[in-house]
């Protein structure tokens, strides 16, 4: 849509074009590119998490409770005389787990919401949009531990728990865009030459919305790690024995004066992967936003 | 067709209050259900695990849990029309009563909180996108997005360790030192303002001393966001026509950014710290935990977990209330400033 | 810019420094930090949970009470002296002529009359300490009457041992109110019991009840007409500050005189801390599994068996409890009448094979729900652990408290890991729960040997026996004999007893530390 260069010949050529220059433009972003490695490095992580580890992440060894850092426990044992690095190792698939379950689920509810209230409008927009409000206006954290209480803790209850709280921005975001596209001149052709509203939606109106909703979803993939982990440390989240950080930070602050490695190891290692996606969702916003993009 | 003026905006205004008492509807239709759901027992809560059946079933029956699901949301509604928030069990006080007790306190908090994060997050978000990629750009996001990255009750702990125990700059959890509890008369319930009326003036030192760490805890998060969200507005101002005709005029680089774009970023920035502070206003369960703040989010967070549903419903109508608002209040703003967003209406 | 922003924060830092923390609490003020969300009410025929316990002892006070370094020792508070009749079924108290309430009401047996009465009369949930008796809302104003001022007559429908009943009203449902003062706040027959609920009280202990801020605080101020010798301290403040890290951080800064909910870590560091003590006391509070045994695979006594050598009694006591908590195996905690030194157990994982292969059960799964809190989360993956390696799997699942107490009431679980904390410190309050059916009991109740599906066989009758049996020293015995064979064939799985640790300020003198489980005294506390 920017470049002006030789005019590509096949649609595939035209993404690969642009596909190049996205990459090309997102290397100049020295955060974006470091965000990203790091979360390569967390898929990476996760999925040699048993060639990458030292111990076994539930091995329990109770003399060897609370262990400072050493050759052997590299960040320190835990409560239980567990291996922290170890946890924290494994634990990132539990992370990934969630933040990749959290966004499948309720960046396309939210779309799809937003995208029906946005092109209908009148009463499906006006229901819709009250039962979005109704959720956001419900304080987020009793939504998400209401939930987890009825269906009982675990990993994927939390993960649904703020996937409820997560879609309603989605909606709104999407429903704003639909309403800027919906009566665009291409779509009232397509419209004209009598395709039907839901393929309209499916196949014009959504791919629109698209780029914001990954933006967005790059900004909040932080807020759901952090969210998790604040499940975590009321003891609602992932269940023990499993190595979720945000339930090591939790058991680790009784020990935060004396056995500060406890807490701080999956704190830092919440810290530096929230802090990862943030700057990835920097770099891509500022690549995708097309407000910005018309000047470049 | 035009029809007279105060005609269109009357109906503006019964529109919005149905809209709002349609989600104020929905919202204590849903939290009457979360309550529902959740398996916890009120009644083994009240009687303990230990009262014989009999007690138990006594109980049972005055909580009114043998009659219909129906039958109790109805009741609580024409409870809740006559302005009767309940009885909450856990700590024997009307809701009413406990609401105003617990809110100011949030409240107090999360406004000089979000001060603070205005004050430095704005000024930091405009700094970043002036010099959009070049390297003070990538301090200040640094520095923003650490704030929002790190989860808030390990940073409170630490907080807590360095500047109460280690450094003793700051009081320590609570909202005023225990001999000064009750002491000046409860008149907004925000203690700063309360001391002040009262002219206890070491009451007030004290109760800021006390608020300092989660205030700027609070603070450093929402600046975080602000910071954030006042760099990209601020971008896209600053990319706008207008701005290269100023510059071209050979206006000032302050003024440039300061009085052209800045203006113009208020509206959407308006709207960005009215929802932070709505998120604010919820109250936050692990600051309040960890500094021992009796403010409204642990309020809630106890009382679901003792199935204590009057607190809760109460609780959550007053905060989906004051969040509603904000948003309405954000709308209002954008829709006065920007004539395209007026189809959008709902 | 950057300028503003500089100076605005070197202005914030500056107010920051120019604020002194105060560095400890005034003499006159005692200040106690604990958890207090779980109080619910403060009238005293009601309170249950520890805050509230906690509360009406300093401002309530029984007829009489035990001596906290000899529990088997009775001494009165408001009764001077009390005879028992030849069957035992009947207690005749005189009550001190110059014990007074706050209010400079006398104490009269009236009073006692009355505060006992509302216990039963209320269907208090707590009054299944006095109801155990057989005294119920039809009988009650006949088994306990006042025949005049200074004289309360109690009898109970059976022959129990005098010590028991004894107990019983020595403990937290015991306290005596003001009767003329609380009659004329009565709303509707509630027995004013709204008005003590939370904001007023009526006692003729050493503090009254000043002002309860709900999850925040408890304010009890110095009772000026106090009978007997005057309380050190002129305030009493129960501070709500649930983090242990926090008290322990507040307590060496001396913000707070006394922190009530430190965690076995913190008192290994802050042992070398000249500003504070640490006081040992006994806790009659014993941590418990519980088996399900209508579980099929629980239903082997084997299994039951295999499942006591499965436990690292131990290493948990040595590295998690680190000197607050004590392996003990049996019903009767030590330091009550009867307790026995009687430790069978210790992990043994072969042992525990061999027993599983003997029940002819392969390995199998349990499922747990285990309270959200401390030490329940380390005892349960400490076990999980041990356990798979015999072969058995335990799922955990962690809850908060409610759901927590929820399940285990509904008995759906395969097991329980608890706590018993007795209600008073004699050995009936545990041997009824953990050995009496509903079949034995007299008032019918459901104990836990009911809730997790056991039938206690002889043993229900024999713990029947004791509590009627009038010699003390049989009793003991007969006790004795109980626990050995209930520790070798019941489905409960002891494992520790707790060691009760308080740190308080060094200038802080005369704390008694309470023997159940919230019924510290802070009357004759002092402070330098």
């Amino acid at each position: 849509m920017t470049e002006v260069a030789a005019a590509p010949t096949s649609m595939r050529q035209a993404r690969a074009r642009e596909w190049r220059s996205f990459v090309r433009r997102f290397s100049r972003k020295p955060l974006g590119v470091m965000g990203l490695v790091i979360v390569l490095a967390l898929v990476f992580c996760a999925i040699f998490a048993p060639m990458l580890a030292t111990h076994d992440p539930y091995a329990i060894s109770l003399p060897e409770r609370l262990a400072a850092p050493s050759a052997t426990y590299w960040l320190g044992a835990d409560e239980l005389g567990r291996d922290i690095y170890s946890r924290i190792i494994y634990g990132s698939r539990l992370t990934l787990f969630i933040v990749v379950l959290v966004v499948v689920t309720s960046a396309p509810i939210g779309l799809l919401i937003g995208v029906i209230a946005g092109n209908y409008g009148g009463m499906i927009d006006r229901v819709f949009m009250r039962v979005t409000d109704v959720f956001l206006a419900v304080p987020k954290l009793l939504l998400a531990l209401a939930f987890v209480a009825a269906l009982g803790p675990g990993i994927v209850n939390a993960a649904l728990a703020i996937t409820l709280t997560a879609w309603p921005p989605y909606a709104r975001l999407a429903r704003a865009e639909t309403l800027l596209i919906r009566n665009t001149d291409y779509v009232n052709a397509v419209r004209l030459a009598g395709a039907s509203e839901w393929r309209i939606m499916m196949l014009h109106i959504v791919p629109m919305c698209t780029s914001s909703v990954i933006v967005r979803m790059t900004f909040d993939m932080a807020g759901i790690i952090l969210t998790a982990a604040g499940l975590g440390f009321i003891g609602l989240g992932a269940q023990p024995p499993l190595p979720e950080w945000g339930a090591m930070i939790s058991t680790g602050r009784k020990f935060i004066f004396d056995q500060w490695w406890v807490a701080t190891a999956p704190g830092f290692a919440i810290f530096i992967v929230s802090l990862a996606f943030n700057l990835l969702g920097d770099a891509l916003r500022d690549l995708l936003d097309p407000h910005l993009r018309q000047r470049r | 067709m035009r029809k007279p003026r105060v005609l269109k905006r009357l109906r503006g205004v019964v529109g919005f209050l149905l809209s709002l008492a349609v989600t104020l509807f929905g919202l204590v239709l849903l939290t009457f259900l979360i309550g529902r759901v959740v398996p916890i027992d009120p009644v083994l809560k009240i009687v303990g695990e230990k009262a014989p059946e009999a007690v138990y079933q006594r109980v049972y029956l005055e909580l009114g849990l043998d009659k219909p699901l129906l039958v109790q949301f109805g009741n609580y509604l024409s409870q809740l029309v006559r302005g009767d928030f309940g009885v909450s069990f856990s700590t024997t006080r009307p809701v009413l009563k406990d609401l105003l007790g617990f809110f100011p306190a949030t409240l107090e908090l999360a406004t000089i909180g979000l001060l603070i994060g205005i004050f430095f997050g704005v000024p930091m978000g405009v700094a970043s996108a002036y010099w959009h990629d070049k390297w003070p750009d990538h301090v200040l996001r640094l520095v923003g997005l650490v704030g929002y990255s790190v989860p808030i009750f390990w940073l409170g702990l630490v907080a807590l360790f360095v500047f109460y125990y280690l450094l003793n700059w700051v009081s320590g959890p609570g909202r005023v030192d225990v001999f000064f509890q009750g002491v000046v008369p409860n008149v907004t319930g925000a203690i700063l303002i309360d001391s002040l009326l009262a002219g206890e003036k070491e009451i007030f030192r004290n109760a800021i001393s006390h608020m300092a760490l989660p205030a700027l805890l609070l603070g450093y998060y929402s600046l975080a966001y602000i910071s954030r969200m006042t760099r990209s507005v601020m971008l896209q101002e600053l990319n706008h026509e207008y701005v290269l005709t100023a510059r071209l005029k050979g206006a000032r680089e302050v003024s440039v950014v300061m009085y052209h774009a800045l203006r113009n970023a208020a509206i959407p920035l308006i709207t960005v710290i009215a929802l932070s502070y709505g998120g604010l206003l919820e109250g936050s369960v692990l600051i309040e935990t960890i500094f021992g703040w009796p403010g409204i989010g642990n309020y809630l967070f106890s009382s679901l977990l003792a199935a204590d549903m009057n607190a809760v419903l109460g609780g959550t109508i007053l905060v989906g209330t004051v969040f509603v608002l904000l948003n309405t209040f954000s709308d209002l703003l954008y829709r006065i400033a920007d004539p395209r967003s007026q189809d959008g209406k709902a | 810019m950057r300028f503003i922003r500089t100076t605005a924060v070197l202005a914030f830092l500056a107010l920051l420094v120019g604020v002194p923390a105060f560095a400890v609490t005034p003499t006159n003020t005692l200040v106690i930090a604990d958890a207090i969300d779980d109080l619910l009410t403060l009238d005293p025929g009601e309170v249950g949970e520890v805050a509230g316990v906690l509360t009406t002892q300093q401002i309530y006070e029984p007829l009489i009470t035990f001596n906290q370094q000899d529990p088997s020792e009775i001494v009165g508070v408001l009764a001077e002296s009390w005879t028992v009749s030849e069957d035992g079924r009947t207690i005749t108290f005189t009550m001190r002529p110059n014990a007074v309430f706050a209010s400079g009401n006398p104490v009269t047996a009236y009073d006692a009359e009355y505060s006992l009465r509302r216990v039963v009369q209320m269907q208090s949930r707590s009054a299944f300490i006095i109801t155990q008796f057989g005294i119920d809302e039809d009988n009650v104003e006949e088994a306990i009457r006042a025949t005049d001022a200074s004289t309360l007559v109690i009898t109970a429908s059976d022959t129990y041992a005098p010590s028991f009943l004894l107990y019983c009203l020595s403990s937290y449902v015991g306290g005596i109110v003001d009767s003329e003062l609380v009659k004329q706040h009565e709303v509707d027959g509630d027995y004013g019991n709204a008005w003590l609920k939370s904001e007023n009280s009526a006692g003729s202990g050493p503090y009254v009840l000043t002002r309860w801020d709900p999850n925040q605080s408890i304010l009890m101020t110095r009772n000026e007409n106090y009978w007997g010798e005057a309380p050190g301290v002129e305030r009493l403040v129960i501070q709500h500050m649930p983090e242990s890290a926090t008290q322990r951080l507040a307590l060496e800064r001396g913000d707070i005189d006394i922190a009530n909910k430190l965690g076995p870590d913190d008192f290994a560091s802050i042992e070398n801390n000249s500003d504070i003590t640490i006081l040992d006391g006994v806790s009659g509070t014993i941590y418990y599994m519980g088996l399900n045994v209508r579980n099929e695979n629980l239903a082997h006594p084997e299994v039951v068996e295999a499942l006591k050598y499965l436990v690292d009694y131990e290493g948990i006591a040595e590295n998690i409890g680190r000197g607050t908590l004590a392996i003990h195996q049996t019903l009767v905690p030590a330091g009550f009448l009867g307790a026995i030194d009687y430790t069978p157990y210790s992990l043994d994982v072969k042992r525990a094979r061999a027993l599983l292969d003997e029940a002819g059960v392969g390995n199998f799964t349990l499922d747990t729900v285990v309270w959200n809190v401390p030490p329940y989360t380390e005892f349960a993956q400490a076990v999980q652990a041990t356990m798979a390696q015999a072969g058995v799997t335990l799922n955990l699942e962690v809850v908060d408290g409610g759901q927590w107490l929820d399940r285990y009431r509904n008995a759906s679980l395969d097991i329980w890991v608890g706590l018993w904390g007795p209600d008073y410190p004699d050995p009936h309050s545990n041997a009824k729960a953990f050995s009496v059916n509903a079949k034995d009991a007299p008032d019918g109740s459901n104990g836990l040997a009911d809730r997790f599906g056991w039938d206690a066989g002889p043993l229900s009758p024999l713990a029947m026996e004791a509590v009627r049996e009038q010699d003390t020293v049989k009793r003991g015995e007969m006790y004795e004999e109980l626990q050995r064979v209930h520790t070798d064939t019941s489905p409960f799985l002891f494992m520790f007893q707790e060691v009760r640790r308080v740190a308080i300020r060094s200038n802080v003198h005369g704390l008694v530390l309470g023997l159940t489980f919230a019924d510290d005294s802070y009357g004759g506390v002092t402070k330098e």
